[in-house]
């Protein structure tokens, strides 16, 4: 369970989030959606330890994460939108280093990798250094490094950019999967039809504030729109009208 | 655990680094290790013919080099304080990579260890290479025991310590008060500034004298009558004491001052684990979300004269250029060159007229090696910016073919962005230097021809080369122009100064021979001309032809 307690940021006078407030349960794929500069990355960055909150706290099944950090961040998979690869490592020695990091035992890792491997197709790159990955092959390096450790806890910062269709569906599955194996997932994207599809329950940031949360049909309601799709909420709850001149300006 | 780990993790990527590519590692990272070992040769030669010459002199030897060590420790201390905050705002505050450690169950003080090990070995390395190479002069000259390379080893690792310790502190502290990009920045052009100051003291002062015995015999005086430093609590002088008193065989000498050291070294990581422990994960948060601020430009009017595309791409690069502070502050460095190159000339001059040899050969060797010497500059600030230029474009390659702009308008704002500086300061080299020499008039117009030639046929070469090895992966200019690609751009251009020397040279050679013109100065002028006309004309095919390969090129 992921439990973030009306958390806020602000730098040099900027307010970059502000009192948020949600949690995530076992078992869930909580959406988080928002325009560019919301606020998104920055709050999945406070989540998963990388960035201190001004105020606030976040808990990771009951671990405060800035009391026992390495305790809580055992627990966590992490995926930034920009991930860092060693250019001059191969995957299996990036992977290897990863799961050293997170203690995992030889044997154990060894064969955690080779799973990992057949699952996300990385055969024939796994033993190329990574300088030479494509861009969507680097995501599913990214993402086997993240479940290496089997966390209990997900964060993903737009997980599903940059892979081919069939990757896509892999990872969707796979996140599914993980769902109902009892993991808590935070997943945030701009495509929103991801989130309308995979995700139990949304949340809308807007300028770092909180300003919608729910399953797709409360949502519908708070909107007052139903028989509607995410796209036309989004929209609605976060200045729709503006699109709409611009538009018109287009045309 | 995570500090053991990383550490074999950068010994495989200097595995892989060696596997994936064994010319570039052969050219780059061996040659370059023999240039620096050439130096350090230089450097024990040096100072063992002044240890040789004191002795023959029967002046002692022992207290001058324990002098000349403590002093230049003295003045190493801030040098490596400096280099280490450079290194410190470098290493410290990248952003995806301590990004990636900090997501991990990795302590953030761990992670500020890993990043403080990488500053401390970027910051010392050369200077402890330097240190180990005086260590071999006093075991060598004053046959102390091997046990001194242990103990002095491990005593200048202790001793680094500390100055990178103190810097690595004061970034901590700074950057809590001022972004580290500008922090950085403005460190940098500071240090670009001082340490072309330095080199261009250093060359006003005339080390060359030192070959002779009088320069020799005036730096041993000097260095005699240097103050010592009577504080016992300076770094350096407990280092020199460790040192001297191994080659003294006074071990209890080598503890008491070895402790110190280690003392003062274990002190001060023991105050950095805590500065970093307090601030480290909050400077490095705070300047991962800090954004850069724009500024306008003053040059609008002046490229209206170019095409819109052209005026396009070059002020893209312009205002690149503007917004990198060590990259503008890397030009600052023309001054001093500038400076010393006019300079060296003068003594050059000086030195020539000296040797009392006849004829025109003086004469023709002062003009020639000014054009050789002010090439070899010019091909190697070419080498810098105008070589990697289209390769730095990286991924934005892309959006540039794509687009309805020209390739030939690309290449021509990098070839003016590149031609115009270097033909400025090419002819402010030549010139000057012709000044120096007192050059009659005509040649004073051939020097200033000559060098537009050289400097367009330097960029151009440049230019082509760069477009054809392009490499759109690099990450700085210094990556491709230090390859063995840069190299091989090095040696086209010093084959094309070769040809334009001889090209010049030998009409110039037969008009003072003769006295004037006659029928061998015209035959050789007009060949000359020609052979100018002809490399003219193959460097605009072979450009024409590596354009069509650069329009077809993959990114």
């Amino acid at each position: 369970m992921i439990r973030v307690k009306q958390v806020s940021k602000r730098i040099k006078g900027k307010v970059i989030l502000e009192n948020i407030d949600f949690e995530v349960k076992d078992h869930e794929i909580l959406g988080l959606v928002g325009a560019n500069g919301a606020g998104k990355t920055t709050l999945l960055n406070i989540i998963a330890g990388i960035w201190p909150p001004d105020k606030g706290c976040v808990e990771i099944d009951g671990v405060d994460i800035r009391e026992r950090e390495l305790e809580a961040k055992a627990k966590i998979g992490y995926i930034p939108d920009a991930p860092f690869l060693y250019p001059k490592l191969t995957g299996r020695e990036f992977l290897s280093f990863v799961g050293s990091l997170y203690k995992l035992d030889p044997g154990r890792l060894n064969q955690k990798i080779t799973e990992l491997e057949k699952a996300l197709e990385l055969s024939p790159w796994i033993d190329e250094l990574m300088e030479g990955y494509p861009r969507g092959l680097r995501q599913k390096m990214t993402f086997a490094a993240m479940l290496l450790h089997s966390p209990k806890v997900l964060l993903l910062d737009e997980p599903l950019t940059n892979l081919d269709p069939k990757s896509s569906k892999l990872v969707k599955e796979m996140l599914q999967n993980m769902a109902k194996q009892g993991a808590c997932i935070l997943l945030s994207t701009h495509i929103l039809e991801i989130a309308e599809k995979l995700c139990q329950r949304i949340i809308v940031i807007n300028k770092g504030e909180k300003i919608a949360e729910g399953s797709l049909p409360e949502l519908r309601d708070l909107a007052k729109r139903p028989d509607t799709n995410l796209e036309e909420i989004f929209l609605q709850l976060t200045g729709g009208e503006k699109l709409a001149e611009l538009l018109k300006y287009i045309s | 655990m995570f500090t053991v780990n990383w550490l074999i993790i950068q010994a495989k990527i200097l595995k892989n680094c060696y596997a994936g590519s064994k010319k570039n590692f052969i050219f780059k990272d061996l040659a370059h290790g023999l240039i620096i070992f050439s130096g350090l040769v230089l450097l024990y030669v040096f100072l063992r013919s002044m240890l040789v010459f004191i002795g023959d002199k029967n002046l002692p030897a022992f207290d001058f080099a324990f002098i000349l060590f403590s002093f230049s420790l003295l003045v190493f201390l801030p040098l490596i304080f400096y280099s280490a905050i450079i290194c410190g705002l470098s290493f410290l505050f990248q952003k995806e990579e301590v990004c990636f450690y900090f997501s991990l169950p990795v302590s953030k003080v761990s992670v500020f260890g890993v990043k403080f090990f990488q500053v401390y070995f970027h910051a010392v390395w050369m200077v402890f290479l330097g240190l180990l190479t005086f260590l071999a002069v006093v075991q060598s000259h004053f046959k102390v025991s091997w046990m001194i390379y242990i103990t002095g080893g491990i005593s200048f690792l202790v001793f680094l310590l500390i100055p990178v310790c103190l810097a690595a502190m004061l970034v901590l502290i700074i950057s809590r008060f001022i972004p580290f990009v500008r922090a950085k920045g403005i460190l940098t052009l500071i240090g670009l500034l001082t340490g072309s100051l330095i080199v261009t003291a250093i060359r006003v002062m005339q080390p060359e004298r030192l070959i002779t015995s009088e320069g020799k015999m005036r730096l041993v005086t000097f260095v005699q009558y240097l103050h010592k430093p009577w504080m016992t609590v300076l770094p350096s002088e407990w280092l020199t004491n460790i040192l001297f008193s191994q080659a003294k065989n006074d071990y209890n000498g080598v503890m008491v001052n070895f402790l110190s050291l280690f003392l003062m070294a274990a002190a001060m990581l023991i105050l950095l684990y805590f500065l970093a422990k307090c601030f480290y994960a909050k400077a490095w948060a705070d300047a991962a979300i800090l954004s850069a601020s724009s500024r306008r430009m003053p040059w609008q009017a002046v490229m209206a004269q170019f095409s819109s595309s052209v005026r396009g791409f070059m002020q893209k690069d312009l205002i690149t250029l503007n917004r990198d502070t060590v990259e503008k502050g890397s030009l600052l460095i023309l001054i001093p060159l500038a400076f010393v190159y006019l300079y060296s000339m003068h003594i050059l001059d000086i030195q020539v007229k000296n040797t009392n040899i006849g004829g025109i050969l003086p004469f023709m060797y002062l003009y020639l090696f000014n054009f050789f010497y002010s090439s070899v500059v010019i091909s190697g600030l070419s080498g810098r910016w105008v070589f990697p230029s289209v390769s730095l474009e990286g991924n934005n390659f892309k959006l540039i073919k794509g687009s309805p702009a020209s390739l030939n308008d690309f290449l021509k704002a990098k070839f003016l962005l590149g031609f115009i500086p270097l033909l400025l300061l090419g002819e402010i080299l030549i010139l000057g230097s012709s000044v120096i020499l007192h050059l009659q008039h005509i040649f004073v117009l051939v020097s200033a021809v000559t060098m537009a030639f050289l400097s367009w046929g330097i960029t151009k070469i440049c230019l082509i080369l760069g477009m054809s090895e392009a490499d759109f992966s690099i990450r700085g200019p210094l990556d491709f122009a230090l390859s063995y690609k840069g190299f091989l751009c090095f040696v086209w251009e010093f084959g094309f100064t070769v040809v334009v020397i001889a090209l010049v040279g030998m009409p110039c050679a037969l008009f003072l021979r003769k006295g004037g013109v006659s029928a061998g100065f015209i035959f050789s002028l007009s060949a000359s001309l020609i052979m100018a006309f002809v490399i003219v004309i193959a460097l605009k095919g072979i450009y024409k032809a590596r354009l069509i390969g650069l329009s077809n090129r993959e990114v």
